[in-house]
């Protein structure tokens, strides 16, 4: 892919999430920038459409395509629309649970039919579990432990896993993968920008399940089409980071971030130790 | 007298004891023995190759190859259109001379050989154009895309040796890769492949 075709892939998510948040949140307006209670469901919304745009951007409008990966196109706007509805205020937890599962299953659906489902027609019931249960603990994981630390930080965490990620497949020889989890992160970008002009942990919050979805169909994607020997434990590592933020040692939450980034850096750096670049 | 009457009679029960055991006739074309009755073969990967050329970054021809091939073809001399050729590539044995390479190769970027294990080429028509110059049209299957795809192809050999009935194939043909929604790297490798193949079968 020439850079500048990456470089339109990175800049369209993160100007589309930009636009939702200019216009959702009222960036524009001094007062709605002091009222801290942004409403929710854009961040969501911000993530679906802009990881459509910028997926289709990168590999083509392709609506009903052959390859599995290529259904991320719909798991985007899917894990945007559901997002947006979990995240709005008042919803009972039973209800938010369903549209977690619903969004889960509905992406496994969409990826990963293939694997869970065996040429026989039989359903892999251990990769079921597996894949549909990772996704819907980092979302609980993920909300309980950004919340806390702020938009800002909440956001830049939600930015560096989701960069560390696309780091990480990218070393594991997947490079489309990668830069679809680019596409994630640039619409992040943007996130931690509108959080930094209008600072709600709560309105940042309704990204955590999209990205959470999002990100765990990419390494998942990654475990069953790729063939490098790179381990899922990597991904843990990553996607376990924030708990390193969590301690009570710091207090600070810019701190915080940075004790996040060290086990995420390991975890990156561990991927780069397989990656050939002879080939390049 | 007696003597050459045997001999005559030795000389064709020859090629009677031949068909009877199910043998084909053979004649002699050249420097070649050609089998005549249609014949059913199995392409011996061990002594088949596929060879791909792709353009590298503008600057120069790389070659990779494929290590698994089976199939089968059988070849009607006497009437071609009953000639047919299938043959089968393993995705995931595309050999660059480099490991890290041959991952990303097999990854979704390229052939995405988990979800699409196998390159295929079936005919569906033959024709014979010359003595050993064949013309087949056909399907060739890559990365789940079918397209037809016309092959010139030309028959090396076809005898008998010690290890049973032998044909060989030579072909060479260029299609472009983004035609089967191979589109990973476009900019640095060129989207038109060139495949020599040289195929080797043996009677069943």
């Amino acid at each position: 892919m020439n850079p500048a075709a990456l470089l339109v892939g990175v800049l369209l998510p993160a100007a589309v999430a930009g636009a939702i948040f200019f216009a959702a949140w009222g960036l524009g307006s001094k007062a709605a920038r002091a009222d801290a209670s942004a409403p929710a469901p854009a961040a969501a919304i911000a993530i679906g459409a802009a990881g459509m745009a910028g997926f289709g951007q990168l590999f083509g409008w392709q609506f009903l395509p052959r390859e599995s990966w290529l259904w991320l196109l719909w798991v985007f706007p899917l894990a945007g629309l559901l997002g947006a509805v979990e995240a709005r205020e008042g919803i009972p937890a039973t209800l938010r649970f369903g549209l977690r599962l619903t969004l889960v299953a509905g992406a496994l659906a969409l990826v990963l039919r293939k694997v869970l489902w065996s040429t026989g027609g039989e359903l892999q019931w251990q990769k079921l579990a597996i894949y549909g249960a990772v996704p819907l603990l980092l979302a609980s994981l993920w909300r309980a432990l950004l919340t806390p630390m702020g938009a800002v930080v909440g956001a830049g965490v939600l930015w560096l896993l989701t960069s560390a990620t696309a780091a990480m497949l990218l070393f594991a020889g997947s490079l489309k993968l990668a830069q679809a989890s680019g596409v994630a992160a640039a619409a992040l970008g943007a996130l931690a920008v509108a959080c930094w002009l209008r600072p709600s942990p709560r309105a940042m919050a309704g990204a955590i399940t999209p990205v959470a979805v999002v990100l765990s169909m990419l390494v998942f994607l990654g475990i069953e089409y790729g063939y490098a020997e790179y381990s899922p434990w990597l991904f843990a590592l990553i996607a376990l980071a924030p708990m390193f933020g969590a301690s009570g040692l710091v207090r600070r939450h810019w701190a915080r971030l940075f004790l996040i980034a060290i086990p995420v850096g390991i975890a990156v750096a561990l991927a780069f130790r397989t990656y050939d670049t002879s080939a390049l | 007298m007696k003597l050459l009457i045997a001999l005559g009679a030795a000389l064709l029960a020859v090629p009677l004891a031949l068909t009877a055991t199910g043998a084909a006739p053979v004649i002699a074309t050249g420097a070649t023995p050609m089998l005549l009755a249609p014949t059913t073969y199995n392409i011996d990967g061990v002594h088949s190759s596929v060879v791909f050329k792709i353009q590298h970054m503008g600057l120069a021809s790389f070659y990779g190859r494929f290590n698994k091939i089976s199939g089968t073809v059988v070849l009607d001399q006497d009437q071609p259109a009953g000639s047919k050729v299938e043959l089968t590539i393993a995705a995931d044995s595309v050999d660059s001379n480099n490991e890290g390479r041959n991952t990303h190769l097999k990854s979704p970027d390229f052939f995405n050989a988990k979800e699409f294990p196998e390159i295929k080429f079936v005919s569906k028509s033959a024709k014979k154009e010359g003595d050993k110059r064949w013309l087949l049209d056909g399907e060739m299957t890559l990365h789940g895309v079918t397209k037809k795809l016309s092959l010139a192809v030309e028959l090396v050999g076809a005898k008998e040796t010690p290890k049973g009935k032998l044909a060989g194939f030579d072909t060479t043909f260029t299609f472009k890769r983004s035609d089967y929604g191979m589109t990973g790297m476009l900019d640095v490798l060129g989207d038109e492949i060139t495949v020599m193949a040289g195929i080797e079968c043996k009677g069943q």
